[in-house]
């Protein structure tokens, strides 16, 4: 039976990268659909670049950021903050690299919100986070879990910003996705294989989920 | 009553534009508030809903000033209590007609409530599980109604409310808001571009022209006006 560790570690990381993006997504997403600038366009093409940039890039930059040769590194490294190959360097990696497919979906729900439902529930006494909470929030819910769904895919298949900001250490950062390209250095294809049959059975239960919801939307239009 | 004297710039099709005020609303009247697109109609009703300020003005309600530009006072919307009515969607989808009305109510008094004493005023009882998509565009709009009702406003502000209904839908509904005007002394304002609302329903009309108007006419003046209009065509 090969080790279970990886998928248990690429699960946990999958997680924690939606759980959080959730909730740093939403002001961010929400913010983005109600400025009005020209500078609006740079900063959506910002969220945006994770999508077309290569991953190694990120994990390279993000490498040489928390390096302790470096001012910000170093300063972390001060406060015992070590984050090159380690469980938070792959995390942070992840919620870069997994930020646009989080943000993007719930800017478009807050922006087809109609502007009428935060204007009625303030006619009924409601301040701005009730509103949020009560009325616009359970009306985007179909883009929350595509969301969540969708970054949870992203994060499960991550490689290379891993493999440049964690390495491949065991337990530590040995994602089930460097778990199969380790077992294919070393000829264990039924190790390569136990892994890639597991990604794949929860990448083809994901895309159903995203097919349902989005079924169960037009049903709702 | 309401006492609305007020200036705002808005953007129309010939560029920016002033959009000048005075009125007096009366209470338990229904009065029209007229004019082509883009005259300001809706603009006006987010005046006085709180939802939108103007550069220059007062707006007051009764004894209680909402609204002076020179004093610096703006109550917000929440503490308006004005209905609020729209063409469509005006019930939030994501709730029972029953949450719906339970929404407008302040939570310690949600108990209180008797929520199918209240449809039943509206014609709706048995309704409380429905979803609005359940429903028709004049049931849409009378729990609506019902909503304002629970929420105990004061002044209901309707803008084209029955523009997505058809005519036999739309003569009930006169029937209805008329009664209902009277059963709880109601200041309904009512923002129509269509004659016909405001021949059957209103009791007042404030004519938007060139986004000016310098207040409400009674119904007959506003026929004489109208038939003018038609025989200079």
């Amino acid at each position: 039976m090969p080790d279970l560790s990886p998928i248990l570690l690429s699960l946990k990381l999958a997680l924690l990268t939606s759980f959080v993006l959730l909730v740093i997504g939403l002001p961010i997403a929400y913010a983005l659909s109600i400025w009005k600038s020209k500078a609006k366009i740079f900063v959506e093409s910002l969220v945006s670049l994770p999508i077309i940039l290569p991953p190694t890039v990120i994990g390279f930059y993000l490498l040489i950021l928390f390096s302790p040769e470096n001012l910000f590194g170093e300063t972390l490294a001060n406060f015992g903050i070590h984050i090159p190959f380690t469980f938070s360097g792959i995390l942070i990696a992840s919620l870069v690299y997994s930020f646009p497919f989080m943000v993007q979906p719930l800017q478009k729900a807050f922006e087809q919100i109609p502007q009428h439902y935060w204007n009625i529930s303030y006619t009924l006494g409601k301040s701005k986070f009730e509103t949020l909470i009560k009325v616009v929030l359970p009306n985007m819910k179909h883009a929350i879990l595509t969301g969540f769904i969708l970054t949870f895919a992203h994060t499960m298949g991550e490689f290379g910003v891993i493999l440049m900001i964690g390495g491949n250490i065991p337990g530590e950062t040995k994602v089930a996705s460097l778990a199969i390209y380790s077992d294919l250095e070393a000829l264990d294809y039924s190790a390569a294989h136990f892994y890639s049959i597991i990604l794949l059975t929860i990448s083809i239960l994901i895309i159903f989920m995203v097919n349902l919801l989005n079924k169960d939307k037009k049903a709702d239009a | 009553m309401l006492d609305i004297h007020i200036k705002k710039q808005i953007k129309s099709v010939r560029g920016e534009t002033a959009l000048e005020v005075q009125a007096h609303f009366k209470n338990e009247a229904i009065t029209g508030i007229y004019g082509n697109s883009g005259e300001g109609k809706s603009t006006l009703f987010n005046i006085i809903a709180g939802l939108s300020s103007p550069e220059d003005g007062t707006l007051r309600y009764n004894d209680l000033v909402w609204l002076d530009s020179v004093k610096e006072i703006n109550l917000p919307t929440q503490k308006r209590n004005t209905g609020y009515i729209f063409q469509t969607n005006s019930l939030f989808p994501h709730f029972t007609v029953k949450e719906n009305i339970l929404f407008a109510v302040k939570n310690e008094n949600q108990h209180e409530v008797a929520v199918s004493e209240i449809l039943s005023q509206v014609d709706m009882e048995g309704m409380e599980n429905r979803y609005p998509h359940q429903l028709s565009g004049g049931q849409v709009q009378r729990i609506a109604i019902a909503r304002a009702l629970a929420q105990k406003a004061q002044i209901i502000l309707m803008d084209e409310p029955f523009s997505a209904l058809d005519l036999e839908i739309k003569q009930k509904l006169y029937s209805f808001i008329k009664v209902f005007k009277k059963k709880y002394n109601l200041m309904i304002l009512i923002v129509t571009h269509d004659i016909n609302d405001i021949f059957y329903l209103c009791d007042e009309v404030l004519w938007i022209k060139n986004h000016k108007t310098t207040g409400t006419i009674p119904i007959d003046e506003f026929k004489k006006e109208i038939e003018l209009k038609l025989r200079n065509l």
